[in-house]
């Protein structure tokens, strides 16, 4: 018997990234753009999106992933989006695959698609989904050093929305402290804030949402 | 907790090479691990004496070798080693920066018997 060592140097992960970059391509080709929602359980994920369907209507559609039941797909589909509702079952985030297969069921071209992922700040953050963008959102009940004790959420993100500013008299959140601890660890981190109840930041949102359509679907 | 679905894919990843290289069995892998890599070294290793049962691994050996971070300081230039967070730069005292490494999650070896 013989041993051998083999160098690799191949990340774990190299199977979700290849089926990844599979739904990046299928998704640019159907010019789809397609951001990645991150945050803790209860910060306003489904919430904002009810929020931005009312302004995009049937332009948009989400993928959302839970442990158990399809309550946030109905809760989308009340407001006239598609939702596709992938069950996990007990696991803490979502992969891949698991979204290739969602996407089966995904009919027509929404210009946007949201992945609502699994409610959870830590591991979510390690498993690129294929989106073109990702958002992290931090709701201001929870704190404002969670960038530092969730770091791989932030570091990752493209987009931190800051939720819940209707909440800041009430809650010890300081915004200011909040944006620093972020930007310390992603320096390119853009921040908007929103409110769902008081509609701050709503605008600001859509804005960017088009524009980066724009930026990356020049001739559509 | 997503360790274990890490640990999965690695053996699935792992068993692939032993399958192209014909070797019977897997002794040791070295696994690279980012300080903000998101797994949690402790969990990494108790998923893997669980999840190698009645594969080709079974009694391997599994390697960490823990990959500090390194933040480039983007007002100074310095390249450095944060020791917590926020980052902060130990020479001009510049919060924050771009972490240049400490993400990985790589195999770098696989030690078969062939």
């Amino acid at each position: 018997m013989a041993q051998k060592r083999v160098v690799l140097e191949e990340g774990i992960l190299k199977s979700n990234d290849l089926l990844a970059q599979k739904v990046r391509e299928d998704l640019r080709r159907r010019r789809i753009l397609v951001t990645n929602l991150l945050s803790s359980p209860g910060a306003g994920k489904t919430a904002l999106l009810e929020a931005l369907a009312q302004n995009l209507g049937p332009q948009m559609a989400v993928i959302v992933g839970d442990v158990q039941t399809r309550r946030d797909a109905e809760r989308l589909e009340r407001h006239g989006i598609q939702a596709v509702q992938i069950v996990t079952g007990g696991t803490c985030h979502l992969e891949a695959r698991m979204v290739l297969r969602a996407l089966e069921e995904l009919q027509g071209t929404p210009r946007y698609l949201f992945i609502e992922n699994v409610g959870n700040l830590v591991c979510p953050a390690g498993f690129d989904l294929g989106e073109q963008q990702r958002w992290v959102l931090l709701s201001t009940p929870e704190g404002d050093d969670k960038p530092l004790k969730y770091p791989e959420a932030f570091l990752t993100s493209h987009v931190l929305v800051i939720t819940k500013m209707d909440l800041v008299p009430h809650v010890p959140f300081d915004v200011d402290q909040a944006e620093a601890y972020a930007r310390s660890l992603n320096p390119r981190l853009r921040i908007f804030h929103t409110s769902v109840i008081t509609g701050e930041g709503l605008e600001a949102l859509l804005a960017h949402l088009e524009h980066t359509y724009r930026s990356l679907f020049p001739d559509a | 907790m997503h360790e274990a679905s890490l640990i999965q894919a690695l053996l699935e990843q792992v068993q692939d090479l032993a399958r192209r290289e014909g070797a019977r069995r897997i002794l040791r892998i070295q696994l690279r691990v980012g300080r903000f890599s998101t797994a949690v070294p402790e969990l990494l290793e108790s998923a893997f004496e669980i999840l190698k049962q009645g594969t080709p691994a079974e009694e391997a050996r599994l390697d960490l070798h823990l990959e500090p971070a390194r933040v480039r300081c983007e007002t100074c230039g310095l390249e450095y080693e944060p020791e917590d967070l926020p980052f902060v730069c130990p020479r001009c005292g510049t919060w924050g920066g771009t972490l240049l490494q400490g993400r990985d999650l790589v195999i770098e070896a696989v030690d078969l018997e062939v």
